[in-house]
């Protein structure tokens, strides 16, 4: 009996251990195929059998990509709208959080279900209007407060904030009201400091999803010098259609702040997607 | 100065499930100026409710709450001049003891010569001076307990409240702070109200004790009158560790009479009882009343009964003896030199003189008014 199921067990991990190696293959391949073709000369990036090494390594593709374009600018105006969201939404949607978690006040909760509806309509349902409310009536077009204020406290951000800070004592905000804290100075000097792990995630999903934003930038900016570095690798598609390298380049570099901030904060990943699941 | 005055206070809960919970129900008494008071009851009897709206932490829905005089029920938690020290100990995680200590005296903007003195006095007071640099994830939980005291002595405040504060440590470190609590509040001379539901922390504190259950007050004594002279079965039953052994008899006018015994009622008490002649009263008996006929020189007023025991623990300076009397658990507390012995049936003198009498119907005292 002992050796069949033994024998079953490892025919089970066998099968496990494939099925997630060929998906690891199925989402790897597109990122080592866009590093191999990046670091490919030219004329053999366009090749239709496209090699698994780069034949003539060459960092010419780079140098296109920075050197050509604006690049330097999009990924300048990707890391000025990347961090202004992040920083707004640390800052609001851990405020509203607080209150939704931890004031009471009339009307709390119908407001916090009334927002939480909101996350169920589709963004595409949302983008016209707020459009035609950025472009057409404020006027805001092709700059930074159009790429920035919508996004500066976003509903999910306030739903994680607010599941953190669930988990909080309320002793501590009633210790501070008889120490004489105020309702604002409970926030900063008590709230704030230690919801720093729940505050880690929120910055780290905001700024990733942010840096990647595609359909946002691409509506409300005109000239090229106010495009994300997005939306500019997909331009830069179309102008230097052939140029499959410099597109790489561009792809591999904009990915780089991703990818850095994903394998030093591994540990606040994990707890983003436990946020919330353990209490609240 | 640190009087507290409750006139008639009432606090209702809405709660979604049962509707509208009464928390505390048209409550008054006073706390005089220094005095120690616990308040003590089962949980969700209103205990810490009381204690919260003292703090301001919640308002009543009736009601006034005076300190001072002073009507305070508008003012805020820090214009009331009360510290509490919490039952999860609520330090602040981020800061270490020393600003832990002296967060609040910084919000009141005092000058930082004096907030290090008084700092440096209350961690001396309570031994934690050198643990003033720490944090308080390093801190074991007797050395937070000290640390929440010290918060609240700092200030210097008119009233102190301790919210079950003692309830997280183990036993042995328990029965020491309880002894340090009750010294710190023969130095400090302030005003204390004690939340609890160890009533042996209750009376070992308290100079007067507020025993609340539903809500409702049910007396306010100190421990030695609440021991003697509950003023109802709640009260008989809840103070008093083993608690209080209860049967159900009738008095005939002469004796009391019950399935397991019979006995003649002293003179003394025929008056206490003269209206209840052929009703069902409640007999209240505290264990160290029943004692072991052997070994006991009897008045001749003690009902002598010989249940059959059917246990028998020895605590070292006395044993306690457990068996059923009219159908119902009884424990006697016997010294240890008694060689009572269980599956026997053993002669025991129940104590009349010491007896409690209840109103079968509503539970009020008898005669303990």
């Amino acid at each position: 009996m002992d050796v069949r199921s033994n024998a079953a067990g490892k025919v089970r991990i066998v099968v496990i251990y494939a099925v997630l190696l060929i998906w690891v293959a199925f989402t790897i391949i597109p990122l080592y195929w866009m590093l191999v073709t990046s670091l490919t000369d030219a004329t053999m990036s366009a090749t239709l059998s496209p090699s698994w090494f780069p034949l003539k390594p060459s960092l010419a593709p780079y140098a296109r990509f920075l050197g050509k374009s604006q690049a330097p600018r999009w990924l300048l105006n990707s890391a000025i709208v990347a961090c202004a969201i992040t920083l707004g939404n640390v800052i609001f949607s851990s405020m509203a959080g607080y209150a939704f978690a931890k004031l009471r006040f009339p009307g709390r909760d119908a407001i916090f279900w009334i927002l939480l509806s909101t996350m169920m309509l589709p963004y595409h349902v949302t983008l016209i209007p707020t459009y035609i409310l950025v472009i057409n009536k404020l006027g805001m077009g092709d700059t930074y407060t159009a790429l920035i204020v919508p996004f500066l406290c976003t509903v999910s951000n306030t739903f994680l904030m607010k599941q953190y800070m669930s988990t909080l004592p309320s002793t501590l905000i009633e210790a501070a009201r008889i120490d004489a804290c105020t309702e604002f100075g409970i926030y900063r000097k008590i709230i704030f400091p230690i919801a720093k792990p729940g505050l880690a995630v929120v910055a780290i999903f905001t700024f990733v999803s942010y840096w990647n934003q595609f359909f946002w930038p691409f509506l409300v900016t005109s000239s090229n010098s106010m495009r994300t570095v997005q939306v500019g690798l997909a331009s830069f598609r179309f102008a230097e259609a052939t140029d499959f390298g410099a597109m790489m380049a561009g792809a591999v570099l904009a990915s780089l702040p991703v990818v850095a901030l994903f394998f030093s904060l591994q540990k606040y990943f994990l707890q983003g997607i436990t946020v919330g699941a353990l209490k609240g | 100065m640190g009087q507290i005055v409750f006139e008639n206070v009432t606090k209702e809960f809405r709660d979604e499930k049962r509707g509208v919970v009464v928390a505390v129900n048209n409550a008054s008494f006073t706390i005089e100026d220094k005095e120690f008071v616990a308040i003590v009851g089962p949980s969700g009897c209103g205990k810490t409710t009381s204690l919260r709206m003292i703090a301001g932490l919640e308002r009543q829905t009736r009601g006034d709450i005076k300190i001072d005089g002073r009507i305070v029920n508008d003012l805020r938690p820090k214009d009331r001049d009360i510290a509490m020290v919490f039952q999860d100990y609520a330090l602040y995680p981020h800061m270490t003891v020393y600003e832990n200590m002296s967060f609040g005296l910084r919000n009141l903007k005092f000058p930082k010569a004096e907030i290090d003195e008084k700092v440096h006095e209350a961690a001396r007071i309570m031994g934690i001076e050198q643990l003033l640099d720490r944090k308080p994830r390093e801190l074991s939980g007797g050395q937070r307990q000290r640390v929440a005291v010290g918060r609240a002595i700092v200030r210097q405040p008119r009233v102190f409240l301790f919210d079950e504060p003692l309830s997280n440590l183990d036993a042995k470190l328990r029965i020491q702070m309880r002894v340090e609590l009750a010294e710190l509040h023969k130095r400090l001379q302030t005003t204390i109200v004690y939340v609890t539901h160890d009533q042996v922390e209750a009376m070992t504190l308290g100079e007067r004790i507020i025993v609340m259950n539903d809500g409702i007050i049910q007396q306010i004594a100190p421990p030695d009158e609440l021991y003697k002279r509950p003023r109802n079965m709640f009260v008989a039953g809840f103070i008093g560790a083993p608690t209080i052994n209860t049967t159900t008899v009738k008095y005939d006018g002469k004796a009391i009479v019950s399935p397991d015994f019979t006995v003649e009622v002293p003179e003394a008490l025929k008056g206490r009882l003269s209206s209840y002649v052929d009703r069902e009263i409640v007999l209240g008996i505290r264990p160290e009343d029943i004692h072991d006929a052997n070994i006991t020189r009897l008045k001749g007023e003690e009902a002598m009964i010989s249940p059959r025991v059917r246990v028998v623990e020895y605590l070292g300076s006395q044993k306690l003896a457990y068996f059923d009397l009219n159908g119902k658990p009884f424990t006697a507390q016997l010294p240890s030199s008694s060689r009572i012995e269980p599956n026997a049936d053993w002669a025991l003198a129940v104590d009349l003189a010491a007896a409690l009498f209840f109103d079968a119907e509503n539970g009020w005292s008898i005669v303990g008014n």
